[in-house]
């Protein structure tokens, strides 16, 4: 057996060399080689203190009670590493972007920087952090009573006896000199504790070489392999019957949400994390650490309850084992293993809570009181420092006392789950925060309270036995003496087991509320606008967030606080990099919203969100928040939806108006042409009759021999021609107006038939000399129509003139008839001439073509007729078109929409 | 090199940067599979399915459930290690602006 003295000596030793570790980690640290001290080894060692004393001889005693369950505290933390994509990665980008210090200012900061938020997170994990310290210190206790041999029967592991408190006193004295010396040494969390994260890795590997070391000579040193072990086995010890229930899945839930949620564990995790790569290499390496971990366990409890007298201790069966097989060494590594485990636990959670408690609970109470006016005198940074060392002390004393009350009555294991529970209250606050954009600080303030009053109530507070608030008394007779309200069977639900029945009635109120309140109210703009940073984190530029709050300050009173809280080299070396340095003498320039909010981050990593932003609204005037500015970065992916859209939605508008332009275009050639056409036909027409009036003029002005009787033809010539002229000149005249609506129209209520008998009258003559038979077949009566009687003759004449003159035909005949419709009034001009060709059908009615042209000789008329007829009948409200008539020859449609429908009825 | 800078770095182009921030030289399908790899652990260690091998059966003296539970445990390590070494990978071969040792003898 190992004398306590030599124990001693060699634990002294070990911490020595700690110490040693820590103080050249920090070292090479400050001179800025990190090296291995960034690897991702090292950070997934420190992850490790995860596995407290509580593992190390907790685990073996939990699988001696209750066989596999000891395997969920390991489950729940590999998933939750294993799917490190889902949401570990987004918690440490979070904590990258927003140089976050810890839970409590990370989940402050999500809802708005609240104050009380961050305050109450840090009184919960105070709370539910003392008796996981109180654990550590009783196990390294304990450990090193059982190892020194100072207990009467040390191979029982004391299972009633007393532990030595004045050796406790002194582990904890001990701690917190060495968490003092490395843990405070700057206050910003962000410039990270490489010393620690160095001693904690080196003990993380004592841990698992100890306790592998343990389980290798379980195996093949007392046993002969595993078969053996398990053949020592009874069948009950692994409880697969039973164990897979709802406590399996429950603490599953639970670990996994330890992983996550203890203080100690963000430390490392997020706030200690230098590289957010590393956190992929942990993934794998982490849950793999963890399976070496519990690999042995069933095998050292199996060995224990078999070789170990009855009644043995089996929280101490890693090291009594080895001293009961006389491996003195092994016994001597388990020991540092255990103490290994103990102390980083505790190094870690006292500097993670001593920074929460100084952040959120000191800093705040200073700020209100007036102690550290961020304009006054003082030195913040002192004070803060001072706050967080005497935050380590106070720790550690609560921890020794809860330790000094409790003693030894309960086993490790349900110790550590009253922890979890308590801190996992935090979850659904933290959790609905990164992936719920309404989740408001109200519903989460409420929740969390009343998930934390009810744990402690159900929990935490019952676990002292009666001893402690909540008496024997009320634990078996209810709160005022009312049953429903005894702890362990709220509103009578008394068959669940007390983890569970605390766990359902907290989280249902937690969550309850939280999820109710975030649906029930909108959140503050604050809010708003850390939830959209939070939530898509991913999705938003860092950047982005500076041009929403806008507010102003004086550089010189920023610069002061800076050098207050950060000191004067380093708030001069910030000021330098951010290009504001005070100008010396002249007026002090005001800051921006840029160099305010990088203050502001570059503070909120050594003292809070909340705390940053209060001490930063001291100096600062006229603070708003765009809500503008804010809905728009609010949703990235809605942003760049909409843009799309809109994109889409221009392009096919372009395309539109791309199709109608070139109709437009295409329409625009066609008139440029017809106009040109129009101007040469006009020049042609007009050319004829002047050169012929020209020629005639000259012969006439020569013409000394020409007799009176040539004279006078020739005169006749240019006199018709003339007329020719001025009648083509009206006609063009006459269609402008037409065309653009200058003519004047007298529309009056006229009888149409009595405009085409006028019509029929004045064709009569010109048939007769051509010898064409005009048959009319008209006499409608009392078809009344809006029209100018003229105009409307003067279509009909033209219609019925252009029949006589183009019909080739050797009997020919021209049939003109009218009918009135119940709305219109129609008239059918009608040859058996050569008619019109198919490809000229619509040719026909535009300026100077006339569609008898292949027909014979041009004679009269300039080709305006039909273009004018139907430029008349369109301002009547009518239509002139060719419709197929019953033989080969041409058939010309008239209609004009009756005036009074009803009187049509011929 | 460390994240945030990245961040700071696609933060100075708003535009481009929704997309930078999002690492999106990873594949999807590994993304994708990232996510998948938790749940795949969560239905294989929960009821009901653990309970089908709670039968006392032993292999080579273990008992089946023993060896079930440690099985798919190292199962998951070796999926993650994998996932692991392929988005390495994934973020190696575009751009080799970052050293990548750290990565590399994390993987030794």
């Amino acid at each position: 057996m190992l004398s306590p003295n030599v124990v001693l000596a060699i634990a002294l030793v070990y911490v020595a060399l700690l110490f040693a570790v820590a103080f050249i980690g920090d070292r090479r640290a400050r001179a800025g080689r990190l090296g291995w001290l960034k690897s991702p080894l090292v950070y997934t060692l420190s992850i490790s203190v995860y596995c407290t004393s509580w593992t190390f001889y907790g685990a073996v005693g939990s699988a001696a009670r209750g066989g596999l369950e000891f395997a969920t505290i390991y489950i729940g933390p590999t998933l939750v590493f294993v799917g490190w994509w889902v949401f570990l990665r987004k918690v440490v980008r979070i904590g990258h972007v927003h140089g976050t210090t810890s839970i409590a200012d990370m989940v402050s900061s999500r809802y708005g920087k609240s104050p009380a938020l961050a305050a109450v997170v840090t009184l919960i994990a105070v709370v539910a952090a003392t008796p996981y310290i109180a654990l550590q210190l009783r196990a390294v206790t304990v450990s090193a009573q059982v190892i020194g041999n100072a207990a009467p029967d040390a191979l029982s592991g004391l299972p009633a006896a007393t532990p030595d408190f004045t050796l406790g006193f002194w582990i904890a004295v001990g701690m917190a000199v060495f968490t003092i010396l490395f843990g405070t040494r700057n206050i910003d969390a962000k410039e990270r504790h490489h010393g620690v994260v160095a001693a904690i890795a080196v003990e993380a590997v004592v841990k698992l070489v100890a306790l592998l070391a343990v389980g290798v000579m379980v195996v093949y040193g007392i046993s002969d392999g595993p078969a053996d072990v398990f053949a020592r086995a009874s069948p009950e010890i692994l409880h697969a019957a039973d164990v897979f229930g709802p406590r399996w899945i429950v603490v599953t839930a639970l670990s996994a949400a330890a992983i996550v949620c203890l203080p100690r564990e963000f430390q490392v995790t997020v706030v200690e994390n230098t590289d957010e790569r590393h956190l992929r290499t942990a993934s794998w390496l982490f849950p793999l650490y963890l399976m070496l971990i519990s690999l042995f366990v069933l095998p050292i409890a199996i060995a224990g309850l078999d070789v170990l007298p009855e009644g043995s201790n089996p929280d101490m069966f890693v090291l009594t084992l080895p001293m009961w097989a006389r491996q003195e060494a092994i016994a001597l590594l388990a020991f540092l293993g255990g103490f290994s485990s103990a102390t980083s636990m505790v190094i870690v959670a006292c500097i993670a809570l001593s920074t929460m408690i100084s952040n959120h609970i000191v800093m705040p109470v200073a700020l209100r009181l007036g102690w550290v006016a961020a304009s006054a005198g003082g030195e913040i940074r002192g004070f803060l420092l001072a706050s967080r060392r005497v935050g380590i002390c106070l720790m550690l004393l609560l921890g020794f006392l809860y330790f000094r009350v409790k003693g030894n009555s309960e086993a490790l294991a349900s110790i550590g789950l009253i922890s979890f529970a308590g801190c996992a209250q935090v979850m659904p606050a933290f959790v609905g925060g990164l992936f719920w954009r309404r989740a408001n600080g109200v519903a989460a303030l409420a929740g969390l309270s009343a998930g934390a009053l009810i744990w402690a109530y159900t929990l935490f507070l019952p676990s002292f036995g009666g001893d402690f608030i909540v008496t024997s008394r009320i634990i078996s007779e209810g709160l005022f003496g009312w049953p429903f309200l005894r702890p362990y069977a709220l509103f009578g639900l008394d068959w669940l087991d007390p983890l569970l029945h605390a766990l359902f009635w907290s989280f249902l109120a937690n969550v309850a509320l939280f999820v109710g309140l975030s649906l029930a109210r909108d959140a503050k703009p604050l809010e708003r606008l850390q939830a959209t940073l939070f939530v898509d984190v991913f999705r938003t530029p860092g950047a982005s967030a500076t041009g929403l709050v806008r507010r102003s300050a004086a550089t010189y009173d920023l610069n002061l606080l800076a050098q207050r809280i950060l000191g004067a080299d380093e708030a001069r070396r910030l000021f330098r990099e951010m290009g504001a340095a005070p100008t010396v003498g002249g007026p002090p320039p005001l800051a921006d919203d840029a160099l305010i909010t990088r203050l502001e981050r570059k503070l909120a990593g050594s003292i809070g969100a909340a705390s940053a932003h209060a001490v930063i609204s001291q100096v600062v005037t006229g603070e708003t928040i765009s809500l503008d500015e804010l809905m728009k970065i609010a949703d990235e992916t809605q942003r760049v939806r909409d843009y799309s859209r809109q994109l889409e939605q221009k392009s096919r508008e372009l395309e539109a108006t791309a199709r109608e332009l070139g109709v437009v275009n295409e329409r625009l050639t066609r008139l440029d042409l017809e106009k040109d056409d129009f101007l040469s036909q006009v020049s042609h027409e007009v050319r004829t009759p002047m050169t012929s009036i020209r020629s005639f003029a000259e012969i006439l002005l020569d013409a000394r021999g020409l007799d009176a009787n040539q004279s006078a033809r020739y005169l006749r010539i240019i006199h018709e021609e003339s007329i020719r002229l001025t009648k083509l000149l009206d006609s063009i005249l006459d269609l402008g107006m037409v065309e653009h609506g200058e003519a004047p129209f007298t529309l009056a209520e006229t009888d149409p038939e009595a405009a085409l008998a006028s019509a029929l009258r004045s064709c009569e003559g010109l048939a007769a000399q051509s010898g064409v038979r005009l048959v009319a077949d008209v006499g409608v009566s009392g078809a009344i129509v809006r029209a100018d009687a003229d105009r409307l003759s003067q279509v009909f004449i033209n219609l019925i003139s252009n029949a006589i003159k183009y019909n080739s035909h050797a009997d020919p005949w021209v049939r003109v008839a009218s009918r009135a419709t119940a709305r219109d009034y129609e008239v059918l001009v009608e040859d058996n001439g050569p008619g019109v060709r198919h490809e000229e059908r619509e040719l026909i009615f535009s300026k100077f073509s006339r569609g008898w042209a292949h027909t014979q000789a041009p004679t009269a008329g300039a080709g305006l007729g039909l273009a004018i007829s139907r430029q008349i009948m369109r301002r009547h409200g009518g239509t002139l078109a060719l419709v197929p008539g019953t033989g080969a020859g041409a058939c010309f449609q008239v209609t004009l929409p009756l005036a009074r429908a009803d009187s049509a009825a011929a | 090199m460390r994240a945030p800078a990245r961040t700071e770095v696609s933060g100075a182009a708003p535009g481009a940067g929704a997309s930078l921030v999002n690492t999106p030289q990873i594949p999807s399908r590994l993304r994708d599979a990232a996510s998948v790899l938790p749940l795949v652990g969560l239905v294989l260690l929960m009821p009901p399915m653990i309970v089908l091998f709670t039968a006392r059966h032993r292999i080579a003296g273990v008992p089946l459930i023993v060896l079930y539970l440690f099985g798919v445990w190292v199962a998951l390590v070796a999926g993650a290690a994998l996932l692991a070494r392929r988005m390495a990978h994934a973020e190696q071969v575009p751009g080799t602006a970052h050293d990548g040792g750290e990565d590399r003898d994390a993987d030794a």
